[in-house]
């Protein structure tokens, strides 16, 4: 079984605005792709109740950086009471949406992945041994790119939620 | 006896609540397996009548493809209706019959390796699982079941478009 290193776990972000849903979906899509990342949605929900539309989405896409690592980001994303609305910027008139949103990030680092080193104690020892003491400074490396991965999409999704308030596009 | 390596580690899951077309969502999932030559099989349509809020309808598909004498694909994709009652709406000035409650669509896909069963004796099945899990592990997990993957997930954002769901894009190949 492969040994799974939480990073950060629990990191919120909210947001209550303007939100136009299918932008965002395709710009945390894209950016996951540019960046190498495999697809993997967990949970894509849509339900519609009297206060509008709840959309209930959780991806944790995951990067095989080498034959014994594996970088996920988990992305959970709740977005509450939402509504359609005009907006008119620069003489146009727009359709978009907007509503509460709850973002969850989580940074995952995965090791022994494809369980080559749990078939034996033998051979757990001496991955135990190797990762805590041999190759810290691989794996750390590793961490980082995972963690600067991460602000680089919060990044991402806070500019392109308050470009919407702000109304410069 | 055949080996079955599944594509990923969980099920992809659509859900919805809202008003929808349910004979469309069914020729949207049965047209995507014809357009791809898949071998469609239909192991359960079940319409139940259960409550006086509607029906509950179940249907589980299970096509397959034949990709050569040695690899075959199979999907299995598993929905669940509650609350089916239909009445005439019109959409795009067209009547037709549209349904108001939930539903969810569970897909899932194999990939089947030595589906005629050529590799029979004990040495011959080890010979098979060290094949595809050792040897040969990245040639079938690249060609074939990254393959099967993308298309499970064309096959989720299909149902998505024609859902109309403000999540129905995939930036990963479009078709």
């Amino acid at each position: 079984m492969p040994e799974v290193k939480a990073l950060t776990y629990g990191e919120a972000m909210n947001y209550t605005g303007l939100i136009n849903v299918e932008d965002l979906y395709k710009l945390i899509d894209k950016w996951f792709r540019d960046h190498g990342y495999k697809r993997n949605e967990l949970w894509s929900f849509e339900e519609v109740f009297e206060d509008g539309k709840q959309i209930t989405l959780k991806l944790q896409p995951f990067k095989e950086a080498s034959d014994y690592i594996k970088m996920e980001i988990r992305i959970s994303a709740t977005l509450k009471k939402l509504t359609e609305v005009v907006i008119e910027r620069k003489g146009l008139k727009y359709k978009t949406m907007k509503g509460e949103a709850h973002f969850v990030f989580d940074t995952f680092v995965v090791t022994d992945y494809e369980g080559h080193w749990e078939t034996k104690p033998i051979y757990f020892f001496f991955k135990t041994v190797a990762e805590k003491f041999l190759y810290r400074s691989y794996i750390d490396n590793f961490k980082d790119a995972l963690l600067r991965d991460k602000e680089d999409i919060k990044h991402e999704i806070r500019k392109f939620l308050n470009m919407q308030r702000l109304g410069d596009y | 006896m055949s080996l079955e390596v599944p594509i990923g580690e969980k099920h992809l899951e659509i859900r919805y609540t809202g008003v929808y077309d349910i004979g469309g969502v069914y020729n949207t999932i049965r047209t995507w397996f014809d357009m791809r030559r898949y071998d469609y099989m239909e192991t359960l349509n079940k319409d139940k009548v259960s409550t006086v809020f509607g029906n509950e309808v179940e249907w589980k598909m299970t096509p397959e493809q034949k990709i050569d004498g040695f690899i075959k694909y199979k999907i299995s994709v598993d929905t669940h209706f509650y609350d089916v009652k239909e009445f005439d709406a019109v959409v795009d000035g067209q009547k037709t019959k549209m349904t108001n409650g939930k539903f969810w669509i569970k897909i899932n896909g194999t990939v089947e390796f030595d589906w005629q069963d050529k590799f029979k004796t004990p040495f011959a099945k080890w010979a098979l699982n060290f094949l595809v899990k050792e040897l040969f592990k990245r040639y079938y997990r690249y060609k074939y079941i990254y393959k099967l993957n993308e298309d499970l997930y064309d096959l989720q954002t299909e149902i998505k478009k024609f859902l109309k769901m403000e999540i129905a894009s995939n930036a990963y190949y479009t078709t």
